[in-house]
């Protein structure tokens, strides 16, 4: 347990002061084996192993291949059809803009597993039609930023296969189980934004005809079917997740370079470069994380954990509770994907002690993290959609303040009930 | 805070995001090819996994690598941003330091794995040895290493400079 402290204590200094994350756990996980074998019997072949095994796996490499298929459908005009065909179908209800914004995130969430790739692409359409509109401006960007968390609950998401990969669990079952919360979570930020639309007394608009209708649907029914796509193959065990994610690149770049002619090939070269940066930052965490995973492996921290929860005596409800307080905390300081890296070998032995299944457990995980993008001062949906829409960081806090209780109640219910959670990846089964 | 990259840096840093680029499209091709031969030709292929794993290391230490030269890293600066610039050199100057401890460390320990695995070769593809893997994560640290290094001097300039 001392080492787990001295490797916790080194890392949170060094990420406070400005270390890049991969480097900051490199140099804790350095400190916990210099104090443990002493500095001329450090394995440093261990480390070498470790980086690079942790990345030398098929199934994170539905990572980049998901990032560049979320940043192809970003280009041109499929952002643009979707939340049209969104407006078409829900725009003329009290608040339907905020509607359409949620529901525009739903399925944006069904092609890209990022919420960052969400609030930058649909989240410039949403702003501009709700302003255009005449909502407030503040509610606008709130909302922008709060549905875009549901894109990496939604599958496909690159933090769940990071946790996957992570808690060495079924990619396509922890994908599958995303479904439902992430529905779960627009319900709950569809109720909150009805509610203040008639609080703030925005009126309802004209029902669009039904050609209208049918032209929005035609002109979206492509970009509609790509989750579909990324889906059925992985439920009906037609390929991994990593080949749905490869599959998913084919389709968009037949839909960008092909069907619509909106990108060039030097566009294309552009997103690939930007696609390996993207990963890379996140992959080398991953890697680095594998070195601190096997620290706590032969220091046994893990079952020290277990046997201090279950001498505290806490059951289940009061564990997740604990964890769920614990990694709110957490996101409010860490990026998610390296949240998950380094609190899922520490976090999931407590879970699985007290009888959650680890496919629930990553499904609450993410969700907390989520909310960690929504809150400063490392709330990077909150930068981003500041940035679109002109608001400072206090404003974009106050923006967003009214959908935490939507969002905190979702988090309830995906952490007390498992159904919600179980219940598609068990029909799998 | 950190001196800006030479011309040749950025020249250098951008061909090899070109490079990276060509990686990535091979890793995705091996994927695609991977499906491909089991549906299409009924003829699973045993190499694509194992390479375009090997290639997905390469694109992450590559790219890693590229990022650090860029200061490009995911990281926290809400603490320091405040701090005085003479301040955020010397915290700079430390993280720097503390950087190139951990890269030497892994260019030594990828360097003897290197050494170690240089005749053992991938299981479905004999023509590649493990080997050539901790090659390139030795000279990626290395390069890192050098980066992190020049960043401490960098550092140091500024806080000297800061002083007169």
């Amino acid at each position: 347990m001392t080492l787990l402290l001295l490797f916790l204590g080194v890392l949170i200094i060094l990420t406070l002061l400005g270390m890049p994350i991969f480097t900051a756990i490199g140099i804790s996980a350095l400190v916990g084996m210099l104090v443990h074998y002493g500095p001329t019997e450090v394995p440093y072949t261990i480390i070498a192993q470790k980086f690079l095994y942790g990345v030398n796996s098929f199934p994170l490499m539905a990572v980049p291949l998901f990032i560049l298929a979320g940043k192809i459908m970003n280009v041109g005009t499929v952002t643009t059809r979707i939340f049209d065909f969104v407006r078409c179908l829900v725009g003329h209800w009290r608040g339907g803009l905020a509607q359409a914004n949620v529901l525009s995130s739903v399925f944006f969430a069904g092609m890209s597993g990022s919420a960052l790739a969400d609030a930058m692409g649909m989240g410039q359409i949403e702003i501009k039609a709700m302003r255009d509109s005449g909502y407030d401006e503040e509610f606008s960007a709130g909302i922008t930023a709060a549905s875009s968390t549901i894109g990496p609950i939604i599958p496909p998401s690159i933090p769940l296969i990071i946790f996957g990969v992570m808690a060495n669990t079924s990619i396509t079952a922890i994908l599958i189980a995303g479904l439902l919360p992430g529905l779960l979570m627009a319900g709950s930020l569809i109720v909150m934004s009805y509610v203040m639309a008639r609080r703030r007394g925005y009126q309802k608009s004209a029902r669009p005809d039904l050609a209208t209708l049918i032209l929005a649907t035609k002109r979206a029914i492509l970009p509609l079917l790509t989750p579909i796509i990324i889906l059925s193959g992985m439920i009906f065990g037609v390929v991994t997740p990593t080949e749905a994610a490869a599959i998913a690149v084919t389709y968009s770049l037949l839909l960008a370079m092909f069907i619509y002619r909106e990108m060039s090939f030097q566009a294309l070269t552009d997103l690939v470069v930007e696609t390996v940066f993207d990963s890379a930052s996140v992959l080398i965490i991953v890697g680095a994380s594998a070195l601190f995973g096997w620290i706590l492996v032969f220091s046994k921290v893990p079952q020290e954990l277990v046997a201090m929860f279950s001498d505290l005596g806490l059951g289940t409800v009061s564990t997740l509770m604990v964890i769920n307080l614990l990694l709110l905390a957490v996101g409010l300081f860490l990026e998610a994907s390296a949240a998950i890296v380094i609190f899922t070998p520490m976090l999931l032995p407590l879970a699985l002690a007290v009888g959650v299944d680890p496919v629930h457990f990553g499904i609450i995980m993410v969700f907390n993290l989520m909310i960690g993008l929504l809150t400063p001062p490392m709330g990077l949906t909150l930068f981003a959609v500041g940035k679109i829409s002109g608001l400072p960081l206090n404003a974009m806090t106050r923006a967003v303040m009214p959908f935490y209780p939507a969002l905190l109640i979702g988090l309830l219910i995906v952490t007390f009930v498992p159904e919600v959670s179980l219940l598609l990846p068990g029909l799998l089964k | 805070m950190e001196r800006r990259n030479a011309p040749w840096v950025d020249g250098v840093s951008k061909a090899s995001a070109w490079l990276v680029a060509a990686i990535f499209a091979a890793m995705y091709l091996c994927v695609m090819l991977q499906i491909v031969a089991r549906y299409a030709i009924d003829f699973p292929v045993a190499w694509t996994e194992e390479l375009a794993r090997f290639l997905l290391t390469a694109i992450t230490f590559v790219g890693a690598t590229i990022l650090w030269i860029r200061h490009g890293h995911i990281a926290t600066d809400f603490l320091i941003s405040g701090m005085p610039d003479k301040g955020i050199a010397s915290v700079k100057a430390l993280m720097n330091l503390l950087a190139f401890v951990l890269f030497l460390a892994m260019v030594f320990g990828s360097w003897t794995m290197s050494v170690w695995t240089w005749e053992r070769s991938a299981s479905s593809m004999s023509w590649f040895r493990i080997g050539y893997l901790y090659a390139m994560v030795t000279a990626c640290a290395a390069v890192m290493m050098i980066f992190a290094a020049r960043d401490v001097l960098a550092c140091i300039g500024q806080m000297r400079g800061d002083r007169r």
